[in-house]
């Protein structure tokens, strides 16, 4: 649902969504200013209104009486920017009239003298260094369709194209002035465009400001329908005596989209946070029972190493127990059903990252490997002196497997 | 520098000549004349055309008439002026003795 303002554009009512009403009252305003010194101002300023019109009209029909934001945009991009007239503004020449963004919808040859398109980094948004979203930027697609093919890449090529990834991590600059940015979209970068941007800019924060309000409402409505279930669930485990985890379930419809959105999002950064914990965990383990040290730091000579271990387990589990809470509190807001294929979801993502963690570090990681066979070497040295344990066992065949 | 933004100047000097031809043969309204132009080199948008229509008016070189529209409100049609017709034939023959200077250089 969004909101609609009528307006007027040279006697005519038009009905625009809210969005497309500020774009519009930008232009208008710019091209306003712009043509400042111009004195025929008025009559320029009713034909741009009337122009406009003309193209909102294209939009409507007996059954769509609204302009959307989007079409606004269109339009407006295909009006192109009011730079004024040079020679009534004093003959500077600063203003070129080919020069105007993405002249494509009124059919402007591809001769159209647009910045040149470079290819960049773009660290803004990056998941990592921004190559995706350079290269997004650059053919002018969706950026999640460049990570996309990235990763089929990276699966088909066995992870070569890591390789290749770190490669362009180097190699192509990052765009780091507006000039740059703009290049970076094939955009000529002027200050007209700046201003729409923005202007663009300020109506998606206005969006996202909306968003998160509504979203602190939901959240706030859920934790006390939280709490109210907590109680109620207590009570009822007095009751019947029955024993188990935490409160009962709620139901899907009780949980707000949002939360729910949110939960979804959490999951996977949770599971990711948890495989690190245990890399972590399993790496500081091998180093304290291979070498004695964890990163080169001795721990103090009367602790033994079992008592180490034990250390480090709580430290382990320590570390893991908000992620755990997070777990939980996602799975739990997806109500009875759900939160069983949410568990085990969620539990298969994390394992998936260690087993992919390994796997790329015994591949592509020398030292990982020299590790692995120093483990591996304390193992025999330990079978041969008539110690095998367990754990250096499964190291060993770990090794055995792979080698 | 490409060969587009050598000519960007070149384009944007001419494109008040090439508005005289479009207007010099029939009566037009600005709608027609971005379309006759956006199949060329010489695309441009209404944001550029107006303001230039305007200085062109004041200068003397075209008025416009105002003609009812079966869609819509009546619409500006532009016509040349006598003057916009001196100015046309100049322009005209100053373009062929650049044309031919160009042929001729280099031979």
């Amino acid at each position: 649902m969004r909101k609609v303002v009528t307006i007027s554009l040279n006697g005519n009512a038009y009905q625009i969504e809210e969005g497309g009403f500020d774009a519009l009252q930008a232009y208008l305003e710019t091209a306003n200013a712009k043509l400042r010194e111009d004195p025929d101002r008025s009559e320029i300023m009713a034909d741009l209104e009337q122009a406009i019109a003309e193209k909102c009209n294209r939009f409507l029909s007996a059954h769509k009486s609204v302009v959307s934001a989007e079409e606004v945009q269109q339009i407006l991009t295909e009006m192109g920017p009011v730079n004024g007239d040079p020679a009534a503004a004093g003959a500077q020449g600063a203003s070129d009239p080919h020069h105007s963004p993405g002249a494509t919808a009124s059919g402007a040859s591809a001769s159209d003298a647009r910045t040149a398109r470079r290819l960049y980094q773009i660290r803004e948004g990056a998941v990592i260094s921004g190559v995706c979203k350079g290269i997004a930027a650059y053919f002018d697609i969706d950026v999640t369709v460049v990570r996309l093919i990235f990763i089929v890449l990276a699966i088909l090529t066995w992870g070569a194209w890591i390789l290749a990834y770190i490669v362009m991590m180097f190699v192509i600059p990052y765009a780091s002035t507006s000039e740059e940015h703009a290049a970076a979209h094939g955009q000529p970068f002027d200050a007209q465009h700046l201003i729409d941007e923005a202007k663009k800019q300020y109506a998606s924060f206005k969006e996202g400001a909306r968003w998160r309000r509504q979203w602190r409402t939901e959240a706030r409505a859920q934790a006390r329908a939280w709490r109210r279930e907590w109680r109620r669930g207590r009570a009822e485990m007095r009751d019947h005596m029955r024993w188990g985890w935490g409160p009962p379930p709620l139901n899907p419809e009780d949980t707000g989209y949002a939360t729910r959105v949110l939960m979804g999002v959490l999951i996977p950064i949770a599971a990711l946070c948890n495989a690190i914990l245990i890399i972590a965990f399993l790496v500081v383990l091998a180093q304290l029972i291979t070498r004695g040290t964890v990163f080169g730091w001795a721990p103090p000579v009367d602790i033994p190493l079992w008592a180490d271990i034990a250390i480090l387990c709580v430290v382990l589990s320590v570390c893991s127990a908000p992620l755990r809470a997070i777990r939980h509190a996602a799975y739990y807001s997806y109500g009875t059903s759900a939160n069983v294929w949410f568990a085990l979801w969620g539990s298969l993502l994390w394992v998936g990252f260690v087993i992919a963690f390994f796997w790329i570090a015994f591949h592509y990681w020398p030292e990982v490997q020299q590790f692995l066979q120093e483990i591996a070497d304390s193992i025999r040295n330990h079978r041969a002196s008539g110690h095998g344990n367990s754990i250096f066992f499964s190291f060993w065949r770990i090794k055995q497997l792979a080698g | 520098m490409s060969v587009n933004e050598k000519f960007g100047p070149i384009r944007k000097g001419l494109l008040e000549f090439l508005i005289l031809r479009i207007i010099a043969a029939d009566k037009v309204y600005v709608a027609d004349m971005l379309k006759k132009l956006a199949a060329t080199e010489f695309a441009t948008q209404e944001g550029t055309l107006y303001p230039l229509l305007s200085r062109m008016r004041r200068e003397g070189l075209l008025q416009y008439e105002w003609q009812e529209s079966d869609a819509g409100p009546p619409r500006k049609y532009y016509e040349l002026t006598a003057q916009g017709r001196a100015e046309l034939d100049e322009l005209n023959d100053y373009w062929k003795e650049i044309n031919r200077t160009i042929q001729q250089l280099g031979k």
